[in-house]
């Protein structure tokens, strides 16, 4: 190779081609989405939620998505009209269920253009995993016996990240007064969760909700 | 007996003090005019009592002792007991019964939206505090004072407080001044005209109208009333009569109104006349975090809101008690049961080994399923199943262990027909749904529509 050259420049005129029409498809490409949801307790509806965003990001977007569950936990698996598949898909949307942590590199890598994950209930990992996610959603509870613990968890998660804003604080279909009621006596914006009533099949009027976590 | 008034100088100096060789004399709980009431301990009995405390110098003892004297001779749930009056030199003491709970008006400042079948059991409940002080002999007494701070809420049971203007009708002890309060006060007691049982039927209606609106009454006749739009027709009539400003025009007497609540208040006899058959309950669920503590706490609530006398007990060893007692306001726990509202809760092994015979109880067992398969004793066994479609496989396995039982009622959460529908057709039995819930302390309609409905489908 002669010396004071770039490297770009090909004697071959298809291999420059190729690289051409390879960059103007990185270009084009939408950049993608990772949005992670975690639960501060079990059984508060992430992945009902999660499966509800999904279906959003698909068919209302027009994206293509990805349902990642994080962990071992089978909740997704009995989603799949084949026992036993690693992945499948549903209703526009591909469903990874039990997905190791190492595993998601792999993931992460294929051509979606939004990946759900979610987390399950929280965990010292879980966490970690939520803050590689470009969208945090964290879903509590504000019923009598839950709230303060949903704050004290708020606060935590506040004071060890240092930033006030960056995760999303979410609660299962709360009332407003209460939530207002809520955020001022712990200083923490939290949002009502409205009832989803089918997560495969959303409704219009379901979409404004979504649309704000996406 | 209310905490929340400031106190004056000098009235804390009897904290700490025992009184009489009695009472231990350990916090102030309020303060007003002229009197104080401390929280004492009763030394040798161990309970707690409430310690009035009066200057002699500073007002009319004859009107105390009136109150005391009054009250002394009554037994009545609604009713604080008066348990001694001592004194001294300086101070009137009047021993009376620590009431614990929420005022109304307290109570409605913390609630938005309180159903009308709600307002409607309060104001029965009074009507049965106001008729007990009418009935009494040889002269019924009038209370003449009635307004949501003088009504106390400890769990489901309304308590009558303050009786310093209440007067004996058609005795000779007739105080110069029952003015009442204004909203509340009949006309006859605002212009100082002769006093009759109608003038307390009044002051329950004027707290009814308060109840719903959250306003006092206009003071004058042919005023608009300013009625929610949930409140039913008949209930406003029962209003209007109630504080009409004419006495002859309105109900004769307190039992007289309380039949027309009881009239339009919701299936609530015929709930009653059942309650005598069922004393157990257990609860369960298909798996865990599916609303089992939800459903029962909902279920404790609605049988005490028809005057049932229920009790939750978890089985399973859980937090949920613990947490409700530290983080949630006016919860407060008293031999051994723990109360917020109209939930009760058994927290201590003694309170049901005594009275287990006369109360309903709902018991969470979670998910403990091997525990309630052929438990004995037991009138109904409720399993609550999950409504998302990677949860049916529990739902449907549960169903399986507990298809022995004859008494299993089955209950699809939030609210999800299409579920449960689809439990139904596999199952070929019926399946019940959940209404979505937000508060299970509030009664609902629709929580009160299911739930009546598996009461009396329940027949023995």
């Amino acid at each position: 190779m002669d010396k004071g050259k770039t490297p770009f420049v090909s004697r071959d005129l298809e291999r420059k081609e190729e690289i051409t029409i390879r960059i103007k498809s990185i270009k084009a490409a939408k950049p993608r989405i990772i949005i992670g949801i975690l639960g501060q307790e079990p059984g508060l509806g992430v992945t009902h939620l999660s499966i509800s965003l999904a279906n959003y990001a698909a068919k209302w977007l027009n994206a293509r998505t990805a349902l990642v569950e994080w962990e071992v936990r089978n909740s997704l698996a009995a989603l799949s009209p084949k026992e036993g598949e690693e992945a499948f898909d549903l209703k526009g949307v591909t469903y990874f269920p039990s997905i190791p942590a190492k595993e998601l590199g792999l993931i992460y890598s294929m051509d979606f253009e939004y990946i759900i994950l979610d987390l399950g209930s929280d965990s010292q990992k879980a966490r970690e995993e939520l803050m590689r996610c470009n969208g945090k959603l964290i879903v509590g509870s504000l019923c009598p016996w839950r709230k303060a613990r949903y704050y004290d968890y708020i606060k935590r998660l506040q004071e060890h990240t240092g930033i006030s804003d960056m995760f999303t604080f979410l609660a299962l279909f709360e009332d407003k007064i209460e939530i207002k009621r809520c955020c001022r006596t712990y200083k923490a914006q939290v949002q009502s969760i409205p009832f989803i009533a089918n997560p495969f099949h959303i409704k219009k009027e379901e979409t404004d909700f979504l649309h704000t976590l996406i | 007996m209310c905490p929340g008034r400031k106190a004056g100088k000098g009235r804390t100096k009897i904290i700490n003090q025992v009184l009489f060789q009695k009472y231990h004399v350990l916090s102030l709980l309020g303060s007003g005019g002229s009197s104080s009431v401390y929280l004492a301990e009763h030394l040798k009995l161990e309970q707690y009592r409430a310690v009035k405390c009066i200057p002699k110098a500073q007002v009319r003892i004859s009107t105390q002792y009136l109150e005391a004297s009054l009250l002394k001779s009554l037994r009545h749930p609604g009713i604080p007991m008066i348990y001694d009056m001592e004194e001294d030199e300086n101070f009137l003491y009047i021993i009376e019964e620590y009431i614990q709970g929420e005022s109304l008006s307290a109570f409605l400042q913390n609630h938005n939206n309180i159903s009308q079948e709600t307002i409607i059991s309060f104001g029965i409940q009074l009507c049965g505090i106001i008729e007990y002080l009418h009935n009494q002999k040889p002269y019924p007494i009038l209370y003449l004072d009635l307004k949501p701070e003088h009504i106390i809420i400890c769990g489901n049971q309304l308590k009558l407080i303050d009786y310093g203007i209440s007067s004996v009708f058609g005795g000779h002890n007739i105080p110069s001044q029952s003015h009442g309060t204004p909203g509340f006060a009949a006309p006859e007691q605002r212009n100082g005209s002769h006093l009759v049982l109608q003038t307390d039927v009044y002051g329950i209606g004027a707290v009814l109208y308060y109840m719903l609106t959250k306003e006092l009454l206009p003071p004058y006749s042919g005023t608009v009333y300013l009625f929610p739009k949930y409140c039913s027709l008949h209930f406003k009539k029962i209003i209007k009569k109630a504080v009409s400003p004419e006495y002859k025009k309105r109900y004769q007497n307190a039992n007289e109104l309380r039949k027309a609540l009881l009239k339009i208040s919701l299936g609530r006899a015929d709930i009653q006349q059942k309650a005598h058959l069922l004393k157990k309950i257990s609860i369960i669920g298909s798996q865990e975090h599916i609303g089992v503590t939800h459903i029962a706490v909902s279920l404790v609530s609605w049988l005490n809101h028809l005057d049932q006398d229920a009790y939750y007990e978890s089985v399973e060893t859980t937090n949920f008690l613990s947490s409700l007692a530290c983080y949630q306001d006016h919860v407060w726990e008293e031999h051994g049961v723990l109360r917020y509202h109209n939930f009760q809760a058994v927290t201590a092994s003694s309170f049901w080994s005594e009275t287990k015979k006369s109360h309903i109880f709902v018991q969470d067992y979670g998910t403990d399923v091997v525990s309630v398969q052929g438990e004995e004793n037991r009138d109904l066994l409720i399993l609550v199943l999950g409504s998302r479609t990677w949860e049916m496989e529990y739902g449907l396995r549960a169903c399986q262990a507990l298809s022995g039982e004859e008494d299993l009622i089955l209950i699809c959460n939030y609210n999800d027909k299409q579920t449960a529908g689809k439990y139904a057709s596999i199952l070929k039995r019926q399946v019940y749904y959940f209404p979505l819930d937000q508060d299970p302390f509030a009664w609902t309609k629709e929580k009160h529509r299911l739930f009546q409905e598996i009461w009396k489908g329940r027949r023995r």
